[in-house]
């Protein structure tokens, strides 16, 4: 059968991350842009007025120099050579050039003689009159555009980088505040048949109060549920074993002194109690595995004492291998007791009891030395344990003794396993076998 | 044996006296804690003990039995119960009991068991009573003397049972006629000595002494 995948829900942590990182970052953008925009405006607006600034400073030194005519001749004026990033010419009001800076171009700048703001050969231009001179300084306009985009990005640059701070810490107080959530769920996951109440929640919030109190509540009822099965069980254990101890008992003294006729019937009744007290003890012990597990640790030579049986030879001394084993001590011990009983009637006279541990698994095995079954019947076995899996129907062919054996190997996260190799010494063997951890702790 | 069963199931309490009475043991019922307590201060070979009594735990009122009487406290005790969980029979196990039954369940394991308590109790590894040339099976309930089967009657055998699980101590006049009471309503002040004496014809004469005043006590 091929199992389809199936990806697991969203994770309210990661969305919640997620989308907080989406708004933030995508404010941070736009306020990234905001701020290069109004940046480069504010850059350009100061290097303009620093450009009026030195032109108005410089006019006024032009009109005081008379001789500038003299020494420039519309030449530039004498400079060592040098990278300028500031030019100017300065022109008389007809527009003849008289004097201009060292990198300026020796005619005038296609710029009209009126005051104000130009763009003319890749410069930025500012014409300034005098009282008879007009001077224009000029800046390259790549000079505005790197110090306009060199503003933005450091600007958007910083905007962005206080986003992702913001995403950071906005995350960790993600994780922090949904810690009291992942701790409530997991206090949920750990809830086990045995638990009556909750560990204390390490942070606590007013919105999870109502949901810790009505789990508790539904806790200590289900506890108190637990605990009226269990004494109903062992007072239906009493209530039912006792009355018939006393029939057995009656019938096995009335046996003892009946005239030969009644013996018999007597003995076939004798028979009967017994086997109703096997299926009494069988069907409190399944009500028990439906009902919970008692998980502890004990030595699996305890199960050596109540698998003895008269009418079979047991041999537990390997049970001793495992050391110890870990589960409800006295569903495995009825299961074991049950298969022994079955072996004893199949025709066997001797059963050997092991347990071990392995690769995380706990496993008692019962093999037996009668004449075990076919293999199409050990196949059929197989397939009534898995119907009684599924559905829950109990096939006739495994009786009480291996649907008990399977239901308290089930109830322990585990399954019954049968094989029969049907060799001299060697007839029906079941491997009871689960895991060292109690399912939900894993 | 004189055997003391403490248990309220009227069916089940007067097949297990019934049973146990046949098979040569005297046996005084009660069928509740209190009539359990006015019977302690005699002696039982062993004591059967239902759990669940009417006017409380039976397995509490081991305990206190066995706080009470300390470690000189010897009578073993076999528990008898329906509750059949391994923590249970823990429990009972360290309450004081000697061994655990489970109901419901087959008189002939009863038997064995009472014959096991007892065995332990007595400090006889062997199942075989065994004391001089007397040789007693419980589980056969059969007697030889130099190996030669012996016939006695089931009131002989209870007496001598007794005083081969006492051999050596000295068994007093009341606890033999107490015995008796599980055979006969009415023991006479002679019933006793009817029995010794005919024991003694089977056995030999000075199988048995009377200790005056005392009671009597097997020869070793």
């Amino acid at each position: 059968m091929i199992e389809r995948a199936r990806l697991p829900p969203p994770s309210i942590r990661q969305r919640l991350l997620l989308r907080a990182l989406a708004t933030v970052m995508t404010g941070a953008v736009i306020s990234a842009i905001a701020a290069a925009l109004a940046v480069s405006v504010v850059v350009r607006a100061v290097m303009e007025s620093a450009l009026e600034e030195t032109g108005q400073a410089l006019v006024v030194l032009a009109e005081h120099e008379a001789n500038i005519e003299a020494i420039a001749h519309g030449h530039a004026m004498p400079a060592l050579a040098h990278e300028e990033a500031l030019l100017w010419q300065l022109r008389t009001a007809s527009g003849r050039l008289i004097a201009r800076s060292h990198s300026a171009p020796d005619t005038p700048w296609p710029v009209p003689l009126a005051e104000g703001h130009r763009k003319a050969m890749g410069l930025a231009v500012y014409t300034i009159p005098g009282q008879d001179l007009w001077l224009q300084v000029a800046q390259p306009l790549a000079e505005f555009q790197r110090a306009q985009f060199t503003a933005a990005i450091a600007a958007g640059g910083t905007v962005v980088l206080l986003g992702l701070i913001a995403t950071a810490i906005l995350g960790w107080n993600i994780r922090h505040e949904l810690r009291p959530i992942t701790d409530f769920a997991r206090a949920v996951e750990k809830i086990g048949p045995e638990t009556s109440t909750l560990a204390p929640p390490r942070l606590l919030r007013r919105e999870l109060i109502p949901a810790y109190g009505a789990l508790e509540a539904l806790l200590h009822r289900l506890q108190a549920k637990l605990r009226s099965e269990r004494a109903f069980a062992a007072h239906a254990a009493h209530s039912l074993r006792t009355p018939l101890a006393g029939l057995t008992a009656q019938l096995e003294v009335a046996n003892a002194t009946a005239p030969s006729g009644l013996a018999a019937r007597l003995s076939k009744a004798t028979d009967s109690a017994h086997r109703l007290a096997g299926v009494i003890d069988a069907l409190l012990t399944m009500a028990r595995a439906t009902d919970g597990v008692r998980w502890r640790t004990f030595d699996a030579t305890e199960l050596a004492t109540v698998a003895t049986g008269p009418q079979i030879e047991v041999d537990s001394t390997q049970l001793s291998v495992a050391g110890t084993l870990h589960g409800d001590s006295d569903l495995l011990a009825v299961a074991v007791v049950n298969l022994v009983d079955n072996a004893t009637r199949h025709g066997a006279h001797r059963v050997k009891i092991r347990a071990r541990q392995l690769s995380g698994l706990q496993c008692i095995e019962i093999e037996d030395d009668g004449p075990g079954v076919s293999q199409a019947r050990l196949a059929h076995l197989a397939t009534a344990l898995d119907r009684f899996e599924q559905s829950g129907e109990i096939d006739p062919a495994l009786g009480l003794g291996l649907t008990l054996a399977f239901s308290v190997a089930r109830a322990h996260g585990g399954c019954l396993s049968l094989d029969c190799t049907q060799t001299e010494r060697r007839g029906f063997c079941a491997r009871l076998k689960w895991p060292l951890v109690p399912p939900q702790e894993n | 044996m004189r055997l003391l069963l403490v248990e309220d199931d009227l069916t089940l309490g007067d097949a297990v006296r019934a049973f146990l009475r046949s098979q040569g043991h005297a046996v005084d019922w009660v069928t509740n804690i209190a009539g359990a307590r006015r019977s302690a201060g005699e002696e039982f070979d062993v004591i059967l003990l239902d759990w669940r009594l009417p006017d409380g735990s039976g397995v509490d009122w081991l305990r206190q039995l066995r706080a009470q009487r300390g470690e000189h406290e010897q009578t073993p005790v076999l528990l008898l119960t329906a509750r059949d969980s391994l923590s249970d029979r823990i429990e009972g196990l360290d309450a004081g009991a000697d061994d655990y039954l489970v109901k419901p369940f087959q008189l002939a394991e009863l038997a064995a068991r009472i014959r096991a308590v007892s065995r332990r109790a007595s400090g006889h590894a062997t199942a075989v009573l065994t004391r001089g040339r007397i040789t007693l099976d419980p589980a056969a309930r059969s007697v030889s003397l130099d190996r030669v089967p012996v016939d006695l009657t089931a009131r002989e055998y209870a007496l001598l049972e007794s005083l081969m699980r006492r051999a050596g101590r000295i068994v007093s006049r009341p606890t033999l006629e107490e015995l008796l009471y599980g055979f006969e309503a009415d023991v006479s002040s002679n019933t006793v000595e009817v029995h010794m004496s005919s024991l003694r014809r089977k056995l030999g004469q000075d199988a048995i002494d009377t200790v005056r005043g005392m009671g009597y006590r097997l020869k070793a």
